[in-house]
């Protein structure tokens, strides 16, 4: 979440900024914040100087050679160690592949990162960090490399809504852990978090297929033929259930008729719990046939759009996840 | 985590304390090989200590350091206290953090043992160890469960790389930093040293035999201008002049006195190291005529040369002295009364045995000592042992067996001399030594033991070897040369390396033993002095010792920046140069409204550029561009390409500069 800054050195940089042109500004922030390398002590990098910092205290105390030795072997492994940590993610970078993310929470959500190691040098275990979670780890990316990694964004358990991401963080704690670098990278990134499903009833009336749009609801079920069979869902009657099939499928299996089929149902999401309506509707949509004709009346809304096919179904999910929720910016 | 780590962790624990085993009170040691052989035995059978059993023993190991070591002040207690706390930490080590927890322990106890012990062995475990455990840190900072670092490849060539550079940086630091010549902690040791050169504070017969059965290292000595001859270089450790008539002890009404002697530059100068760590009586060339101690330490010295130190570290002492060509010691403060101590009974038998002795002059004297001594008696390095009392010990040795050892010679001459009114005592020490040409030093063993007699005349006093009489090319050739053609050695007494050696096998062991030495000098005795000497070695003689430090902070951040440039510059991408030139041109084009993709190909480039009327150097620089980069195989532009293009593209931004 975007926090007010009031620090001395926030405010300073206001007014420097109010000096300076916009764009320049905007564009010096956006390549600074690129290429700048970040870099803290560890814990065990902590420690690990307290007992540089003791064996020095004893090697100055004692005239003590070893000790003096040893200070110096420790400062070096810590200073070369910290360089190399910074060189880790300072020729590493990120790119985002598709502008829109969709992630359903609970659920693994695959996004495409392009890394890309700038170096000739290998570089190794680098973590693509985003709102405090580490979303991969690679292990090693050799020199020059460009690979594509998918990355699950469900990790970042997120609400459902709609959010701009507008930078990611490298990190690495490479080579001994004695201390953790990273660096920014700006990326515009708009995620689309879906409702979490879940598995309950919806209201439903039935709508003719040839009367799109038309408002007129039937309830004419299942007296034709015989057209086939899909997964029970809550609420159903048990008397439409096929053994055979369930046997088959060791799930209980609802017989669908040949009209039933071809009519369009539409799910009412109103009423006063809304939260679990659209979750209700995300569950649906996922056990949804492909080429079931469907529409919902969504929360505070009349009307509603019939359709099928996954387009249908993808734009049905972007809705509930925006569904009266504005967006929101991470920097 | 996995079974591996474990197991390095168990073994990195127990080669961090047993080999140092002798440092420790042998009940810490039974302790701590319990616990730790425990620890392994309850991970193998997958059993679980209970929380508040584990309490219990780090509380009673608490307990038990305390009472064995009197508190947690001194450098063995904390040692103990570390040592006993990582091998309880064993029993609860799971996760990425208690294996960091674990090393820090461990190294805590290792800087202990550091302290406690002065060793070049020990400044390579300490970088092997440091090493090892950060090649375990590179796994365990990103959770991995198992140790792969070490043994992959590329990983291992980045922990190499950063150990090469640490180790380069700690050396320059090392010799850099400036020392000092004080120390925070002042009091002085209050337990007993050890007589860790085998000397105590009492001669008896075979005492010295024992000691020269040792054939290891004392200590080294190098002198700085003028050697003494072989038969001239005596080591004096100690005076012993209260007598029972066979045996010699140290006279305690002999008080060491502060170091207050006019030290006086003699012609003999040299510096010494001990090759033990340990305090005591050390060693001066005689007649010394200057000491000083240049390890930390409280030195007492009295007449005659005795030197005795209390290290106030874990330090292998270092000393430097000097000593005159002169056999005369005339300004010591000692009672000449005390020097002719002797039982009645032991004077009466020498006095009847000998009575053509009685009133002859000491030259006189000395030469009927050497005609008895070199007439009828024989040296042996295992001359057997005397029994019975002083006196009948006395008498088999002149009677009987006429069989010793330098010791025996020097008692018995000793006795003669003080009971015909000469004051005379016993001193010991060593004589000689083996001369290592490589390093141009003297290395003085266990075998160089020896004994002899310092007797008063009207000059002072003076020293006489009765050995010599006996045995004149022991002191000539040395206790090695002598040992070996007397094939003392082959006898088994002296030490399977001598007794085999050959003039390779020497060779070989000349240069181990020289750059051992040297590497000690560098590393472990380096000091104040010593770093006043490099520093002259480099041209820097005028140098303030308080620049130093900010020298070496200078030196610090100058090798920091230039390994993170070297890091930067040989991870770049070695065609960045040629693309920016390029990327450049490229936008000058823009600049002139001409708008290039930069997938376009550069030949496509050239025809666009004709059609547009470009000058010779534009498309000059385009073709040599392809040519650099597309026509050839190399893996990265040569200097003088790079230099070519960009003069080429110089020409071309100069060309275009005029057009619109």
């Amino acid at each position: 979440m975007k926090s007010q800054d009031l620090s001395t050195s926030f405010l300073f940089l206001r007014r420097v900024r109010a000096l300076l042109p916009q764009q320049l500004f905007e564009k010096l922030v956006k390549k600074t914040n690129n290429a700048r390398v970040y870099i803290v002590p560890s814990a065990i990098g902590f420690y690990f100087s307290f007992i540089a910092f003791v064996l020095f205290l004893i090697a100055i105390s004692y005239g003590h050679n070893l000790a003096y030795f040893s200070t110096f072997l420790f400062f070096s492994f810590v200073s070369i160690s910290a360089v190399v940590t910074n060189e880790s993610v300072h020729a590493i970078s990120v790119e985002v592949v598709d502008q829109i993310a969709r992630v359903q929470p609970g659920t693994a959500s695959p996004y495409r990162l392009r890394v890309i190691n700038k170096s000739r040098k290998d570089q190794y275990d680098i973590a693509i960090e985003c709102l405090g979670k580490t979303l991969i780890l690679v292990d090693k990316l050799s020199g020059l490399e460009r690979r594509d990694l998918f990355v699950d964004l469900s990790k970042l358990d997120l609400e459902r809504g709609q959010y701009k991401l507008n930078r990611l963080s490298l990190s690495s704690r490479f080579p001994f852990g004695l201390f953790y670098a990273w660096k920014w990278m700006n990326v515009e990134l708009k995620l689309l978090v879906r409702p979490k499903p879940l598995i309950k009833q919806v209201r439903c009336f039935d709508h003719s297929g040839q009367d799109f749009g038309g408002g007129s609801l039937s309830m004419q079920i299942g007296n034709d033929e015989y057209h086939e069979t899909r997964g029970h869902r809550p609420g159903e009657s048990l008397s439409r259930i096929d053994r055979r099939h369930s046997q088959r499928f060791n799930y209980p299996q609802i017989r669908v008729f040949t009209r039933e089929s071809q009519e369009a149902k539409v799910y009412d999401l109103r009423g006063e719990q809304v939260e679990e309506s659209l979750s209700a509707a995300c569950g649906l949509l996922q056990e949804m046939s492909p080429d079931a004709t469907y529409g919902f009346i969504y929360p505070g809304e009349h009307q509603f759009t019939l359709g099928s096919g996954q387009e249908f179904k993808e734009d049905c999910l972007d809705r509930l996840s925006i569904h009266s929720k504005s967006i929101v910016e991470f920097s | 985590m996995s079974r591996s780590l474990f197991y390095i962790c168990w073994i990195f624990l127990g080669a961090g304390l047993l080999p140092f085993y002798n440092l420790h009170h042998p009940a810490l040691i039974v302790v701590f090989c319990t616990i730790w052989a425990l620890a392994l035995i309850i991970y193998a059978k997958k059993v679980k200590l209970p929380k508040a059993l584990r309490t219990v023993l780090l509380l009673s190991g608490g307990v038990f350091v305390w009472q064995d070591y009197d508190g947690y002040r001194s450098v063995e207690a904390a040692a103990a206290l570390f040592s006993i706390l990582a091998a309880l930490k064993l029993y609860e080590i799971k996760t990425a953090r208690d294996y960091f927890l674990f090393f820090l322990i461990f190294q805590l106890m290792m800087i202990a043992q550091y302290l406690l012990l002065e060793s070049l062995m020990l400044l390579a475990f300490m970088v092997i160890t440091t090493t090892l455990m950060c090649g375990i840190f590179m796994d365990l900072q990103r959770g991995k469960k198992d140790v792969e670092s070490i043994l992959q490849k590329s990983k291992r060539k980045v922990l190499f790389r950063v150990m090469s550079f640490s180790l380069i940086l700690t050396t320059l630091l090392f010799f850099i930093f400036p020392r000092a010549n004080f120390t925070l902690f002042r009091n002085q040791k209050t337990q007993t040293v050890n007589a860790w050169t085998g000397f105590s504070s009492e001669l008896r017969p075979g005492s010295i035999s024992e000691i020269m059965q040792n054939d290891q290292a004392v200590f080294r000595a190098r002198f700085s201008n003028q050697t003494p001859a072989m038969p001239e270089m005596y080591w004096q450790g100690g005076t012993l002049s209260v007598t029972d008539g066979f045996n010699w002890n140290k006279n305690n009404r002999l008080r060491y006195l502060a170091a207050s002697q006019n030290d006086v530059r003699g012609r003999y100068r040299y510096v010494a190291d001990m090759a033990e760590v340990g305090g005591g009586s050390i060693f001066l060339l005689a007649p010394a005529t200057s000491f000083k101690l240049l390890t930390l330490g409280q030195t007492t010295r009295r007449g005659l040369g005795d030197a005795f130190v209390s290290p106030l570290s874990h330090q292998k002492l270092r000393w430097s002295g000097s000593s005159n060509a002169s056999n005369f010691f005339s300004n010591d403060p000692i009672l000449h009364e005390d020097e002719l101590q002797l039982p009645v009974e032991v004077r009466s038998y020498i006095r009847e045995a000998f009575p053509q002795f009685a009133g002859l002059s000491l030259d006189r004297l000395q030469r009927e000592i050497y005609l008895l001594f070199s007439k009828d008696f024989s040296y042996s390095l295992s001359p057997g042992a005397y029994t019975g009392s002083p006196l009948e010990q006395l008498k088999e040795f002149l009677e009987v067996r006429k069989v010793g050892i330098c010791e025996h010679f020097a008692s018995t001459m000793a006795i003669i001399l003080r009971s015909f009114d000469y004051p005379a005592h016993v001193m010991v020490g060593f004589q000689g030594g083996d001369f290592n040409d490589l390093g141009e030093y003297w290395l003085i063993r266990g075998r160089d033991a020896h004994a002899w007699v310092s007797v008063y005349d009207s000059n002072g006093w003076r020293r006489l070897d009765p050995t010599s009489y006996v045995v004149p090319n022991r002191l000539i050739f040395g206790a090695t040369e002598f040992g070996f053609t007397q094939g003392d050695f082959v006898q088994g007494n002296m030490g399977w390396f001598t007794a085999i050696r050959s003039g390779l096998l020497n060779d070989v062991l000349k240069v181990v033993d020289s750059t051992f030495y040297s590497l000690n000098l560098a590393f472990i005795n380096y000091d104040a002095d010593s770093q006043q000497e490099f520093l002259s070695s480099l041209g820097l003689k005028n140098w303030k010792r308080s620049w130093l430090k900010w020298v070496s902070a200078l030196i610090a951040f100058v090798f920091i920046i230039t390994y993170w440039f070297y890091s930067r510059g040989s991870g770049q991408n070695p065609w960045r140069s040629v693309n920016r030139s390029y990327h450049t041109f490229l936008k000058k084009l823009h600049n002139l409204d001409l708008n290039v993709d930069q997938a376009m190909p550069p030949y496509r480039l050239v025809e666009l550029l004709q059609q547009h009327g470009a000058g010779s150097a534009t498309i000059s620089f385009v073709r040599s561009y392809a040519a650099i980069k597309y026509a050839s195989t190399k893996s990265k532009p040569d200097r003088f390409e790079l230099r070519h293009l960009k003069s080429q593209l110089s020409l071309a931004l100069k060309e275009l500069k005029g057009r619109k």
